[in-house]
């Protein structure tokens, strides 16, 4: 199927010819996928100044110890543009510094009950795009965005890929990137990316669902072979049991933690730089695995990093606690002293790697949680989320034993159609045993998913 | 007027304000008030009577009488203020300072920090320290209209901001973002 291109344009709308080219030969192959999305970058020609501006701001490592420049210099100018703001930042650059400890932090629940909060009081709401994640805590949440906070992370890829020493081509004669998911359902789109001079992206399923002929994931990548792969572990994973064709100059996992197992596996099968990545929707990007194994190297200098005890001081160096941001790449949200849910240690000084950027040791997010099926085949709690989302739901907890059973715990927000949800579940699983709970509440921080079964994917042979 | 104690110090003692007192359905009004009076008469055993608050005070008024009770709790007004004073301020002045400022207010918003301490300094018959009578009448008068007049039109202004957020939010949720090259 192919997008009409007017429809097309308006997701896009500085599409040049040549990426128009680009897009039909990807949307058109032979062994395309089954594109069911249209999604474009959505820039217009008055972003490209404030890109422009974004990039030349990334040209210092972000500094140490102390809330950067552009943090503070942000803050001050949306400070009486934003209500939470208004409400809680002192009104000078020396007053914020003196009295940063003692502001409260936010946490999710914060920014679930009270979004409007966050956001500038003259925000083009016509532009705003959303995201919908459930993060750490099972609490699904819509995330407001811009179309510049969306192509930020092109350009802070391109900054942790350098770190790597690898530069990815661009230009609108070659898809750049190729997103991989493995999942029973998920959106398949085609685009370009004005960032990246037109370069094409796509966004395709690994599962055989997405797919006319099994053969065809195989056949359409390898054909495009495309220098820059990202994904979450899981569907690295698959890539590796499909023995695809590729030759890329670098893999980007994201979403959950990437074992060192898998990491190593991918390297030697690849033969490139294999990174990890740490961003938020809420944020945008925030650090980048070093090269030296040692920790994840804070990208951004418009990112104030902390890291904080359960009572919300900062913990000394190399002591473990709470990651929580400031600033970031979010145009729509304007954050304060956010608790990301996450853990790690701050370092600073030079790093092996050359870097002076403040880096995460022992980073601890989300953790990588595989399902099985009654067939033995993997079940990504990604498709458990999107399920989950399509009800009213506070809260969730899914937890399969090792035998393969599974409880699932619901906080409903409202009247639930639990046999809907029992069905759609059943149809994932294979028909597994499955009891639903309805609960009043969780009580402390709620881990949505477990599992007992299996060994982590890409690992067993 | 008397000299009372500098301005900055009353306003960082209800920034320092404890989140528990901003919640007075799980305080003891009565019980913390009567101590704020014994401290202020330096016995602490000495009969203060209660309660204070006018019968049927609403939700607002207590809570802006439990930060005010932190704020005299504040040991430069020992000596200074009689158990006599406070309460008149707690039970018959609060009421109309309520009905436009909330607690929290109070304590997060600098503005409101500083209206409520001129304001409690005025009834108490002080002024700032370093001020003289005329200063602090005058800056009280400004801060206390330019309360009203913004805080009505930013409450309405805000749940207007708040309401175009949230119906953005539900429209732009069922159709497509922007591409990115990463997912979360």
């Amino acid at each position: 199927m192919s997008h009409p291109r007017p429809r097309y344009r308006e997701h896009a709308p500085l599409l040049t010819p040549a990426g128009d080219a680009l897009l039909r030969r990807m949307e058109q192959h032979a062994h395309a996928p089954v594109w069911d999305y249209t999604c474009g970058d959505r820039l217009v020609e008055a972003d490209l100044p404030v890109l422009d501006a974004m990039c030349a701001g990334l040209a210092h490592d972000p500094p140490a110890g102390v809330i950067p420049d552009a943090v503070l210099d942000r803050l001050l100018a949306q400070r009486e543009r934003v209500p939470h703001l208004r409400r809680h930042l002192p009104d000078t650059r020396d007053e914020i510094v003196r009295q940063w400890a003692t502001l409260p932090t936010l946490s999710r629940d914060d920014l679930v009950h009270s979004t409007p909060a966050f956001v500038l009081d003259d925000a083009d709401l016509d532009r705003m795009v959303i995201y919908a994640t459930s993060g750490t805590t099972g609490h699904p949440i819509l995330i407001p965005n811009h179309p510049i906070g969306a192509a930020a992370y092109q350009l802070l890829l391109d900054r942790a890929l350098a770190l790597w020493g690898v530069e990815i081509p661009k230009g609108p004669d070659a898809m750049a990137n190729a997103l991989v998911c493995a999942q029973a359902e998920t959106i398949q789109y085609a685009s370009t990316l004005t960032v990246w001079e037109g370069a094409g992206h796509v966004k395709v399923n690994l599962h055989p669902n997405g797919w006319r002929q099994p053969s065809d994931a195989a056949a359409y990548l390898a054909d495009f072979d495309p220098p820059l792969l990202t994904g979450d572990p899981l569907s690295f994973a698959t890539l590796l049991d499909l023995d695809i064709d590729l030759h890329p100059l670098a893999l980007v996992s994201t979403a959950v933690a990437l074992s060192e197992g898998l990491r190593q596996r991918l390297t030697e099968r690849f033969g490139c730089a294999v990174l990890e990545w740490y961003s938020m929707n809420e944020v945008g990007p925030i650090a980048v695995l070093c090269p030296t194994g040692e920790g994840h190297h804070v990208l951004d200098p418009s990112i104030y990093v902390e890291v904080l005890d359960a009572e919300g001081r900062p913990c000394a160096p190399g002591e473990r606690g709470e990651i929580t941001v400031t600033g970031g790449r979010n145009p729509m949200l304007r954050l304060l002293r956010y608790r990301t849910g996450d853990t790690a240690a701050l370092a600073s000084g030079r790093c092996a790697c050359g870097s002076t950027a403040p880096r995460l040791v022992g980073l601890e997010g989300r953790q990588l949680v595989v399902f099985r099926s009654a067939s033995g085949a993997c079940v990504n709690p990604v498709d458990v989320s999107r399920i989950l989302r399509e009800h009213p739901l506070v809260q969730h907890r899914l937890v399969q034993d090792a035998e393969g059973r599974c409880t699932l715990d619901l906080h409903a927000a409202g009247p639930l159609d639990v046999a809907a949800v029992e069905r759609q579940l059943a149809t994932l699983f294979g028909g597994l045993p499955l009891a639903i709970r309805l609960v009043e509440g969780f009580e402390g921080k709620v881990v949505p998913y477990e599992s007992a079964v299996g060994e982590e994917p890409g690992l067993g042979r | 007027m008397t000299e009372g104690p500098p301005l900055e110090r009353l306003t960082r003692r209800l920034q320092a304000c404890p989140d528990a007192l901003l919640h007075p359905e799980s305080v003891d009004v009565p019980a913390v008030l009567a101590d704020v009076l014994r401290d202020l008469a330096g016995d602490p055993l000495r009969r203060v009577g209660t309660p204070m608050l006018p019968a049927g005070a609403s939700p607002r008024t207590t809570g802006v009488a439990l930060v005010t009770a932190w704020l005299l709790a504040d040991e430069s007004f020992r000596g200074l203020v009689s158990p006599d004073a406070a309460r008149q301020l707690i039970a018959r002045d609060l009421d109309a300072l309520a009905a436009v400022v909330s607690a929290e207010d109070c304590v997060t918003d600098a503005g409101r920090r500083e209206e409520l301490a001129r304001f409690v300094l005025a009834a108490l018959d002080l002024r700032p320290a370093g001020e003289t009578d005329a200063q602090a009448a005058d800056r009280l008068a400004t801060l206390d209209s330019a309360a009203r007049l913004a805080i009505v039109r930013e409450t309405h202004a805000a749940e207007e901001r708040a309401r175009q957020i949230r119906e953005a939010m539900a429209r732009r949720a069922r159709e497509e973002a922007a591409a990115k090259a990463m997912r979360e």
